[in-house]
């Protein structure tokens, strides 16, 4: 009698991926998941189809940010609004994460760094939230503390916070060593070689980063639990000299050793394994686009099947078509390329 | 930059609505730099429940984001509602098919998964069925018509996501165009060129890497059937 004798089939290579035409039990929730419980979710590109996802299941996406009333619906995407619990835009590190969870409990803190272009004024914490810009820096500084008040509205509100990070690369002010979600002069402002930095942190600073965010939350909502993915999207590029697809590994190793050790020490910490349904290459499936990067509707909802299952809404997602997700891709690439 | 995605280019040609299977058709009006306004006004399965009500002024949209898309289209054509317009109307609204030809909706009908019991789908219960899944659609593109509006109904791409069952798809869009037919509405149907001997999608007209949608190019062949693009 050895240990392995007694296990499912779902722990062994061949019964749980080489053999059966799809994979199944790919995750059992460490916590319930239920239809009422507020979800908040926050992170790279790839969490915003979760968000969609959970909507378009009549779970309980919890969205603290609304858009204003004379916003025309059709440009809600292209400023932020309905992409994650709040108008953050991406949240690709976990010091990115930490910085806004920081902001959301001690206001005082944020920083009052503003880019101008000509007339225009943008947002380096939120570069994509405002497509022609804001009217006059204090507006931008409105607005960003609006959404440090809406991350707050959403931690103390929420059972679970989910949250997808992508990058570990990381741009940094060296003066004030706030983190930018973007390098600077990639969308907005100007890059300056004597302010901007990158830092690649590695597992260590990432997990902290991580650990000390939801430490805060946790202080503020004990009963708030924490589930991680990763994004399965590869990084766009790389300053690190080494070759975009190895960094690309590197990044999603840190990120994936992060998310799996945190969920291994902490009891509300769970993982739900979305990047590794998607990037296992052995798996062969249809589910990146063209570009090899970013993930098709089929991959999303791959993705959301197995999330769904696992929090045991599987009866629900069988009475609703599984083009459902595949067409609210569809609608938004539509308005978001007009 | 992102703008706006409603640009008034030229003057209105027609006016587009519908699910997301407008996405192509808009995209492709768009690149050949067509006159209109609109795109999908919500996802397909909303066009199968109880989704408008007929009020004084023509429709409203149940659900708040869909009635907000319906408010915006009508500023941007400069009517009141949708059925003020005086430009044809493309709608794919209720095209969506895989959604009433779920698997999961028929199985009690089925003696084993995927096989319906003998002659099921020649009675006049199956027929009762998809009379009443399609109630909602018929019932909004009655209103339109009989408030003088133009409508081309676009048949949907013909592909079925893995959770419908082919069958049902066929004998329902057979119904609902002969439905749609009888209200009134012009039937915009590319299947001669669009679809292979068997009757579904050609390759060439899906969208990549997608279970459900058409390409532009698809979205090209409606046009042209419509009177659009030469």
């Amino acid at each position: 009698m050895n240990p392995y004798e007694e296990l499912p089939s779902r722990a062994f290579w061949k019964p749980g991926v080489s053999v059966p035409e799809s994979i199944t039990q790919l995750w059992y929730p460490k916590f319930g998941i239920g239809p009422e419980d507020p979800i908040a979710t926050a992170g790279s590109c790839f969490a915003q189809n979760i968000g969609r996802a959970l909507k378009a299941r009549n779970m309980n996406w919890l969205v603290t940010e609304a858009p204003p009333k004379s916003l025309p619906r059709s440009l809600h995407t292209a400023h932020g609004y309905g992409l994650f619990s709040f108008r953050t835009g991406n949240i690709y590190t976990p010091i990115l994460l930490r910085q806004w969870v920081h902001w959301a409990f001690s206001p005082d803190a944020i920083s009052d760094e503003v880019w101008q272009d000509g007339d225009r004024f943008f947002d380096p914490f939120r570069p994509s939230v405002h497509p022609v810009g804001f009217d006059t820096a204090k507006a931008v500084m409105e607005s960003r503390r609006e959404t440090a008040m809406a991350v707050r509205d959403a931690i103390l509100r929420a059972k679970i916070f989910l949250f997808t990070p992508g990058l570990t690369e990381t741009w940094v002010n060296t003066k004030t060593k706030m983190i930018y979600p973007a390098c600077p002069g990639t969308v907005h402002g100007r890059f300056d070689p004597d302010t901007h930095r990158c830092i690649n942190f590695g597992f260590q600073a990432g997990k902290k980063a991580l650990a000390d965010a939801f430490a805060v939350m946790k202080e503020h909502n004990p009963d708030l639990k924490l589930l991680l993915t990763v994004s399965p999207v590869p990084v766009t590029a790389t300053v690190t000299g080494q070759h975009v697809l190895a960094a690309s590994t590197y990044t999603k190793s840190v990120l994936r050793a992060i998310v799996g050790e945190l969920a291994a020490e902490q009891e509300d910490v769970d993982y739900f394994p979305s990047f590794d349904v998607v990037s296992a290459a052995m798996l062969n499936q249809p589910v990146f686009n063209d570009n090899r990067r970013t993930i098709a509707p089929a991959g999303v909802e791959l993705v959301m099947q197995h999330f769904f299952e696992g929090i045991g809404q599987i009866e629900k997602q069988l009475a609703v078509p599984t083009g459902d997700l595949v067409c609210e891709d569809e609608m938004l690439a539509y308005y978001e390329k007009g | 930059m992102k703008t706006r995605c409603w640009r008034i280019m030229k003057k209105a040609e027609f006016a587009l609505i519908g699910d997301s299977h407008a996405g192509a058709i808009g995209k492709a009006a768009r690149e050949a730099g067509l006159g209109f306004e609109g795109g999908p006004l919500g996802s397909a399965r909303e066009f199968y429940g109880g989704f408008f009500e007929a009020v004084e002024s023509g429709v409203s949209f149940k659900s708040p984001d869909t009635e907000e898309m319906h408010r915006e289209l009508c500023t941007l054509l400069k009517v009141g509602n949708l059925c003020d317009v005086d430009i044809p109307i493309l709608s794919t609204i209720g095209s969506g098919f895989h959604v009433p030809a779920t698997s999961a909706l028929w199985e009690v009908f089925q003696g084993t998964p995927g096989c319906f019991e003998a002659q099921f789908q020649e009675s006049g219960l199956f027929d009762e069925i998809c009379q009443k899944l399609m109630a909602p659609m018929l019932d909004f593109h009655r209103c339109l018509i009989e408030r003088s509006a133009s409508i081309y109904f676009v048949l949907p791409p013909q592909r079925v996501p893995e959770t419908s069952s082919s069958v049902v798809l066929q004998l329902f869009q057979t119904r609902a165009a002969d439905a749609l037919s009888a209200t009134g509405c012009k039937i915009i149907d590319t299947r001669l060129v669009t679809s292979d001997s068997d009757g579904w999608q050609l390759r060439e007209y899906c969208k990549d890497n997608d279970p459900l949608h058409a390409n532009t190019a698809f979205g090209v062949e409606i046009l042209k059937a419509a009177g659009y693009l030469p």
